[in-house]
């Protein structure tokens, strides 16, 4: 029991350590949805629990986001997600959401989830989770140089669909 | 990294917005980790269920031939009869039954006891059903030990004379059916 409750303990000092960064990361790679980064970092975390005696003193968060990584690929393909059309919609935008952040944030949102899955993981992990090209590739488990390439054309795409956020500096 | 990646990495980190790990994501993740542990554990069980059912068949497998060996008459006719071909070296149990019952047999009709063929016909016969047969699925071997005859089939005819010689009035008046009686202890034998 007391080998169970530490464990339990530092799994949960983690999580609550690390959920928002894990969240975002998340919802950076499904390219938005809420609900799906939700229960995509659910699932992670629950895999993180069955390996934390082994994985706890050397780098969880690093499991975590491998797994993110591919789940995401991974739910990319699913056609279905169990969502069902309801009477209304569950989160009405509030009035504070009107800001430019959010403008800003729902147009890179927009703009990542026209990515195909696995140049959305290429770009997220190389230029928010500031990863090199070698650790991309090792977390999206393929060679370095596919890995850049999903990196540039991601990154390609990006430019033009963001064109009118990010002005080009002449 | 130009302008637009600086750019882009700015807004995946500013539109971060912090987000606390609330009792509900603690609740529903300890839910997660319960249904995956029932999971798992379902799972282990199917799969022993699996094994167990994998090592019977196995075993179910491995055990029918030797069933059906039992119910061919050819399966284990071969066997009994190498036993005695082989003279001296081999000390089977099986092997000296049939070679201790023809000395037996002169004895009288107190063989029958020793072999169960012999509970057909007289003790004398019953030993050289014994010889015959074996004589039959193997060769020369059998002849040069147990008995004088050498050739397979013919001389199981011609070996009972030399033997009635010895004692004529026990049984079998005529050749015949000396060599019927040669035949249905042989097929009984065989099952």
């Amino acid at each position: 029991m007391g080998v169970e409750q530490s464990r339990a303990e530092g799994f949960d000092g983690f999580v609550a350590a690390r959920w928002s960064a894990l969240f975002h990361l998340s919802r950076l790679l499904v390219g938005g949805d809420r609900h799906r980064a939700e229960d995509l970092l659910q699932d992670a975390l629950v895999k993180l629990w069955f390996v934390w005696p082994r994985i706890a003193e050397e780098a969880p968060e690093a499991y975590v986001r491998k797994v993110l990584v591919r789940a995401a690929a991974r739910s990319a393909r699913r056609r279905w997600w169990g969502e069902r059309p309801v009477e209304q919609m569950p989160d009405l935008p509030e009035a504070g959401d009107v800001s430019a952040a959010v403008v800003e944030r729902s147009r890179l949102e927009a703009a990542l989830a026209q990515l195909p899955a696995r140049q959305r993981a290429a770009v997220v992990l190389r230029y928010y989770q500031d990863l090199s090209e070698r650790q991309v590739a090792e977390v999206l488990g393929c060679p370095v140089g596919t890995a850049r390439s999903h990196a540039s054309r991601g990154v390609a795409r990006l430019r033009r669909l963001l064109s009118d956020v990010i002005e080009p500096v002449g | 990294m130009d302008h637009f990646e600086r750019e882009l990495a700015r807004m995946m980190r500013d539109s971060r917005e912090y987000i606390p790990f609330e009792p509900g994501h603690r609740t529903r993740l300890h839910a997660g980790v319960r249904t995956h542990r029932r999971v798992r554990a379902v799972k282990r069980a199917a799969g022993s269920v699996l094994a167990v059912v994998g090592i019977g068949l196995g075993f179910a497998y491995f055990a029918l031939p030797h069933d059906r060996g039992d119910g061919h008459p050819q399966g284990p006719f071969p066997r009994p009869a190498t036993a005695p071909a082989s003279p001296g070296p081999t000390p089977s149990p099986e092997l000296s039954s049939p070679t201790e019952s023809p000395p037996e047999s002169p004895t009288g009709p107190s063989s029958p006891s020793s072999t169960p063929t012999s509970t057909s016909t007289g003790g004398r016969e019953s030993a050289t059903t014994d010889a015959t047969s074996t004589r039959s699925a193997n060769q020369d071997e059998n002849g040069t030990e147990t008995e004088s005859g050498s050739d397979p089939d013919k001389d199981t005819t011609t070996e009972p004379p030399p033997d009635r010689d010895t004692s004529p009035p026990s049984n079998t008046p005529d050749g015949l059916p000396s060599h019927t009686e040669v035949s249905a202890p042989a097929s009984e034998e065989s099952f």
